[in-house]
């Protein structure tokens, strides 16, 4: 059990029937997304990190699209101090994928189905047909099948050894902020999230998408009780969450962010800052919103008005209530 | 089980000339060359890592001050600095770069008129109160001595010898390379010539003459300026992002420097404001930074005296750790747990972040935090003319106290005598 577990949990009947004991689960039930967003006081890195620890604790298969182009070593380094460190490139069970911006990738002796291209080495439009072939091949296959079996495609639905429900990949799309400010239109980046999501739905693998929302008004500004919607050009349903826009400046954001919460099929969990800025005793707040999850699940939910803080430590994440940062009122 | 056994060989590379290790991790850092700088990138700048450093102030370069540090300790460091930009400005960064004091070294206080870590005796001989004399000063900066002296100026030799042996090199903007065979795309027209940039950046990093024990620092100086054509918002975020996985897995940092135009207002092709331009930039590089000099707004400089301007720490490194090393060790920024867990709660604790600020004494640049002055601000008193105060009489309105003149008490007293003033004067 990781650190958000017992603040934000998940509960998925299939795996609580396998396993024959109800417990709250670490990681989203198979066929659902979530979307995680944050700000730049406040990066939302650990949330994915717990996410990813969780999966590979359960030998899930974990599929990492970085769009960020963060690196490998980095998820390596803070992995390990986890507790999970990260298994072998040759293992199969965690696939990084780099798409790349890189002018003619092909002369760059790395570059092979790990890092497609971003942009057409022809006309150097923006494109994410070459990510979505290099994605297909990894989503479905669980870690425990691929290792019994390397290089077959899973059967979903099937009874894994332990005798629990057999599920597909979690697959990340990590930084699709990055591909707005680059050119992407967000029609194209949310039609390229639609086209993953239902194959992973379709293999009862786990999506998460993250992106940056600097623009969204912040979390603990808004009087307490508050709910309903702070912009008037989003309607998605996302009961008591506003995410309208402060301003103008990103729309191509805030148009993503809509058209991600659209697609329903789980929920949203918002990293923001605190207004009175950085701290040492409070890193940030997070909250939870359901949207539309899978039929029997059911999604963390931790109201805007009331968020959870957190503070990261060295090896750890400590969440705790508003205001109860030191143990006091 | 044996009770001794072979100690095997170290797997983990040995790590670059002229880096140090984290504090925290192993990752080596590369010094900026400033040590107040680096403390709040905890040590300095990550291997592999981008830094941005912006200065929207168009009355001075504080950024180009900034790569000139970065370049100069590289040069004294043994590493290889590259500079990618204009010939002619590149060369002239370059040439303009500080160098080391020779009689000043091995001793001797650096200091202008403030030392650093002086103890309580005052200047001149003179005796402060007994209750105060075992304290230690108070300090505004943190870092050791530099050896890098603004008042010295690279030598001709040094600079022949580094570019005669590669250890600077310089790459020019031009889209007309053989190998580069793109064409422009709908996003952005002057795409060739970053890509061009990129390619020859690529091919010099991966050129190795001493293995991986070589650091290179790479400083993309002005980006976005006219030298580099009519570069769009995201022909700037996609050459970001392009030099982030280029110097990911490899022995080198990049600090990228905008003309100050790009940093008060947000080239073609994007929509936001201006914080919505600096926030995706920040997002774009692992440290940004924000030197706002007082050059365009003159006031501020007596209020903020001496410091010469404000900076910004919009973003800093988050990877290889959860809590990033700059919350966790940089004293300047202020939010470290370490330096506040100690008092138990209460008080200073989990304080929110500084507020810092900058200077250039005649012979270094240090980042300080930004404290009020003795008396509690500015020490001139801020009242209205005298003439005012008659008209408003002679027309049978009252003046008002305090509401809208000066800051403060000094301003509304001030407000109050010219006002008994000017009764008397007029019965």
């Amino acid at each position: 059990m990781t650190f958000l577990t017992p603040h934000l949990p998940f509960h998925d009947p299939d795996s609580e029937r396998a396993n024959g004991i109800p417990h709250p689960g670490a990681l989203p039930p198979p066929g659902s997304h979530l979307v995680i967003t944050d700000t730049i006081p406040s990066p939302g890195h650990f949330a994915v990190y717990h996410l990813v620890s969780a999966a590979l604790a359960r030998k899930r298969k974990v599929v990492w699209v970085d769009f960020r182009g963060e690196g490998r070593s980095s998820w390596e380094t803070v992995l390990k101090k986890l507790g999970t460190p990260l298994p072998a490139p040759s293992s199969g069970s965690f696939i990084h994928l780099t798409p790349t911006s890189l002018p003619d990738p092909a002369s760059s002796p790395s570059t092979s189905t790990s890092s497609p291209p971003l942009f057409d080495e022809t006309t150097d439009a923006p494109v994410l047909k070459p990510t979505y072939e290099a994605l297909l091949p990894h989503i479905g296959a669980s870690a425990s099948a691929s290792a019994s079996a390397s290089g077959t495609k899973s059967e979903p639905q099937s009874e894994s050894p332990q005798g629990a429900v057999d599920t597909g990949a979690v697959v990340i799309l990590d930084g699709l902020a990055e591909l707005l400010w680059m050119g992407f239109r967000p029609v194209d980046v949310g039609r390229f999230v639609r086209s993953v999501f239902a194959k992973v739905r379709s293999t009862r693998g786990t999506l998460i998408s993250t992106l940056h929302a600097d623009h969204l008004p912040l979390t603990s500004s808004l009087p307490s009780g508050y709910s309903g919607y702070s912009g008037s050009t989003v309607s998605a349903s996302v009961s008591g969450f506003g995410f309208g826009v402060g301003s103008d400046s990103s729309a191509a954001e805030a148009e993503l962010l809509e058209r991600l919460l659209r697609m329903g099929g789980g929920g949203w969990w918002r990293v923001s800052h605190l207004a009175s800025g950085r701290s040492g005793d409070v890193s940030g707040e997070i909250s939870a919103a359901s949207n539309f999850p899978p039929e029997g699940t059911a999604f963390p939910s931790v109201p805007r008005s009331k968020p959870l803080q957190y503070r990261l430590e060295t090896n750890t994440v400590k969440v705790f209530p508003k205001g109860t940062g030191r143990g006091f009122l | 089980m044996p009770s001794f056994t072979r100690r095997s060989a170290p797997t983990t590379p040995a790590a670059p000339d002229g880096t140090h290790p984290s504090p925290s991790t192993s990752q080596p850092l590369l010094p900026t060359g400033i040590p107040s700088f680096d403390d709040l990138l905890s040590g300095g700048l990550p291997l592999g890592g981008t830094l941005l450093v912006l200065a929207p102030d168009t009355h001075s370069a504080w950024s180009r001050l900034v790569a000139r540090y970065f370049l100069a300790i590289g040069l004294l460091t043994s590493c290889r600095n590259v500079v990618v930009g204009e010939p002619g400005l590149g060369r002239e960064l370059v040439k303009g770069c500080m160098w080391v004091d020779e009689r000043a070294q091995g001793g001797g206080s650096e200091s202008e008129g403030e030392d650093v870590g002086a103890t309580g005796e005052g200047k001149g001989g003179k005796k402060i109160a007994w209750r105060y004399e075992g304290m230690k000063k108070f300090k505004t900066t943190v870092g050791g001595s530099n050896p890098l002296n603004l008042t010295k100026t690279l030598p001709s030799s040094a600079l022949h010898e580094a570019e005669s042996s590669r250890q600077q090199v310089y790459i020019p903007l031009d889209d007309d390379e053989p190998g580069n065979q793109l064409r422009p795309g709908p996003s952005d027209r002057s795409w060739p010539v970053l890509a061009s940039a990129l390619n020859r950046l690529r091919g010099i990093l991966d050129e190795v003459p001493r293995g991986d024990k070589l650091a290179t620092r790479v400083v993309i100086n002005e980006l976005g300026s006219v030298d580099w054509g009519d570069v769009s918002a995201q022909g700037i975020h996609r050459f970001l992002h392009s030099l982030r996985s280029l110097l990911r897995t490899r022995p080198a940092s990049a600090l990228i420097t905008l003309p100050a135009e790009l940093a008060r207002t947000p080239p073609r092709g994007w929509d936001g404001d201006r914080d919505s331009w600096v926030t995706s930039l920040a997002w774009s590089v692992d440290g940004c930074v924000e030197l706002r000099g007082f050059g365009d707004s003159p006031n501020l400089a007596p209020l903020y005296r001496p410091l010469h301007g404000l900076l910004t720490l919009h973003s800093f490194p988050t990877n290889h750790s959860i809590l990033p090393l700059s919350i966790k060790t940089s004293s300047l920024l202020g939010v470290s747990q370490s330096a506040t867990s100690g008092s138990g709660g209460g008080g200073g604790s989990g304080a929110g972040e500084n507020n810092l600020g900058f200077r250039a004494g005649r012979k270094r640049f240090e980042v300080e935090t930004v404290h009020l002055g003795i008396e509690g601000g500015t020490g001139e008193r801020r009242t209205e003319p005298v003439r005012d105060v008659a008209k408003a009489m002679g027309t049978g309105v009252a003046p008002r106290l305090g509401a809208g003149e000066g800051e403060g008490g000094v301003g509304n007293e001030g407000s109050c005598r010219t006002w008994l003033r000017a009764r008397r004067r007029f019965g």
